[in-house]
Formats: C-alpha cells, sequence, structure tokens
C-alpha cells in the first residue's frame, strides 16, 4: 500500500513538472535572469508553479500535521532542526549556483529523463556522484571527530 | 513576457503540491527529491523505506515518460551548456543540496508549506545565489 501511494505520488509529481514546464532548463533560466525585467523577456512561470504548489501543499501540510499517524501506516515523520547552520546556507548557496549552470535542479532532472536527452542522463549521473561525495566526507567527518575523542 | 505560461505553471504547481502534501498525509514523509535520493544511497534503515523511495523516483520518471509518448504534451527540455558545465553543475547541485539539507521541493515547497524558518533561509540561499550566478554567466562573462 504504501509503495503504491508513493509510485503514485511521484508521478503526480512528474506529471505536475512536466506540465508546468519545469523540466526544460530554459524556462528555470529565464526565470533565473532577473536581468531580463528590463528588456521585458523575464519568464516569471516558476513563481507560479511555487505559488500553485504552496496553496495546495500548505492546507494539506495542515491537516497532515494535526495527524499522529500516517493513513498508510507508519509514523508522520518531518523534520525536526530548526538551527540554521553554515552547512545550510553554504548547502543553498551552491546548490543555487549549479542550478543556475544548466537549469535543472534535482526534481526536474530526474523527471526530464523522460525526455531520453543524454546531456539528462549525464547531469543525473554526476548529480547522484555529487551525493555520494557527500556522503563520503561526511563519514570521513565523523569518523575523525570520533578518533579525537 | 512571451515565454510567460501562468495557466499551465499555475496547474503544474497545483499537481506539484498535491503530491507533495498527498505523500506526508499517506506515507508521512517529505517529498524532498535530493532527500529521496540521497536515502537511496545509504543502507541505514529498513528495505522497505528505499523501495518506497524507488517507487517515487520511478513514478516521477514514468508518467513524464507516458505524456510523452502519447503525444498529450508539447514539452521539451533543452541543455545547452557544454559538457564539463553539465557534469560540474551536477556535482555541485547533488553536494550542495545534500549539504544543505534540501532542494527546490524539500525546502522551498515541503518546508515553506510548514513555515519552517530554516527552509525560508535555505530558499532564499540558492534563489539569490541561482539569480546572481545566472547574472553572471549571462550579462557578465556571456556578454
Amino acid at each position: 500500500m504504501r509503495i503504491l501511494a508513493s509510485a503514485f505520488c511521484g508521478a503526480l509529481f512528474g506529471l505536475g513538472l512536466i506540465i508546468s514546464g519545469m523540466t526544460d532548463p530554459q524556462k528555470v533560466l529565464g526565470f533565473l535572469d532577473i536581468a531580463a525585467i528590463q528588456t521585458g523577456n523575464w519568464d516569471p512561470s516558476l513563481a507560479f508553479v511555487m505559488a500553485g504548489a504552496l496553496v495546495i501543499a500548505f492546507p494539506i501540510f495542515r491537516f497532515a500535521q494535526s495527524r499522529r499517524t500516517a493513513i498508510c501506516g507508519g509514523t508522520i515523520e518531518l523534520p525536526k532542526r530548526r538551527d540554521i547552520d553554515r552547512n545550510l546556507v553554504i548547502g543553498g548557496l551552491l546548490f543555487g549556483i549549479g542550478w543556475s549552470m544548466v537549469g535543472y535542479c534535482p526534481g526536474p532532472a530526474i523527471s526530464a529523463l523522460a525526455f531520453g536527452h543524454i546531456e539528462t542522463i549525464i547531469f543525473v549521473i554526476a548529480m547522484i556522484a555529487g551525493m555520494i561525495v557527500h556522503k563520503l566526507m561526511m563519514n570521513t567527518l565523523d569518523q575523525a571527530a570520533i578518533a579525537q575523542k | 513576457m512571451e515565454n510567460f505560461t501562468p495557466y499551465s505553471a499555475l496547474l503544474g504547481g497545483a499537481l506539484i503540491g498535491l503530491a507533495s502534501g498527498l505523500y506526508l498525509l499517506l506515507n508521512g514523509r517529505i517529498a524532498g527529491i535530493s532527500g529521496i535520493l540521497g536515502g537511496l544511497l545509504t543502507s541505514k534503515g529498513p528495505t522497505s523505506g528505499r523501495v518506497e523511495k524507488l517507487a517515487f523516483i520511478s513514478g516521477m520518471i514514468i508518467a513524464p515518460m507516458i505524456l510523452l509518448a502519447l503525444t498529450l504534451i508539447d514539452a521539451q527540455s533543452i541543455v545547452s551548456a557544454s559538457w564539463p558545465v553539465i557534469i560540474a553543475a551536477g556535482l555541485i547541485v547533488g553536494f550542495g543540496t545534500r549539504l544543505g539539507s534540501g532542494c527546490t521541493s524539500g525546502h522551498g515547497i515541503c518546508g515553506l508549506s510548514r513555515l519552517s524558518a530554516r527552509s525560508m533561509v535555505a530558499t532564499l540561499c540558492f534563489m539569490g545565489a541561482g539569480m546572481a550566478s545566472t547574472f553572471v554567466i549571462r550579462h557578465v562573462i556571456g556578454g
């Protein structure tokens, strides 16, 4: 049941991404290029995608947060951290820079695999490699911290 | 603003919001794509959790594939960057989203829906950096 629900949510998510046009990097870059406001070529679509998503997600999140258990069983797990640390800011800034270099963020890159372009496949492989590098780095730092104790 | 597509953007956005909300309501999990991918790279936790994540990712690819195969949608995905830039961008996006604990979906949609201050800061960081960096790439280096 949970697996089916997960696949269904993923499918809805993917449909949303392709319908909104966000699977096209040029559309995303058209939004990030705010200098285009002056020339009248700016594309505010991404802001509308975010707005549309938030209007629907916000009330459902409110309702879900009032529950203890998920409908398909298990607990509702929400991030517990509240602190604003250096990693959050540096990670966010790095992600923004990488995002602007091609126009793919993780979700649209995954759904854009549906087009079968080699550029997208290479981007996704590099992205996963970047995630593995992060994991290895964190493991090394953890071990160094343990060794110090 | 000839490229502006407000209606499909709102409709697509609403579907993304619905998917994120349902994922929390049905499965009790945050629909953050970098988090889901990162979770697939670890051997911690039960196998069932990883199967669910894999199901989500598969749905994300197969549903658009069906739309495209049935030519129900006129969409494209154009990458104009060179190979070294594509690889560097992928590495930076992968590393940065894990370091910052989230991306456009996890922080931008789920986090803002929870009114999380952490996610608000993260969203401002990647939006700000994305805009500044696009300016440099398009109008300083490219211009």
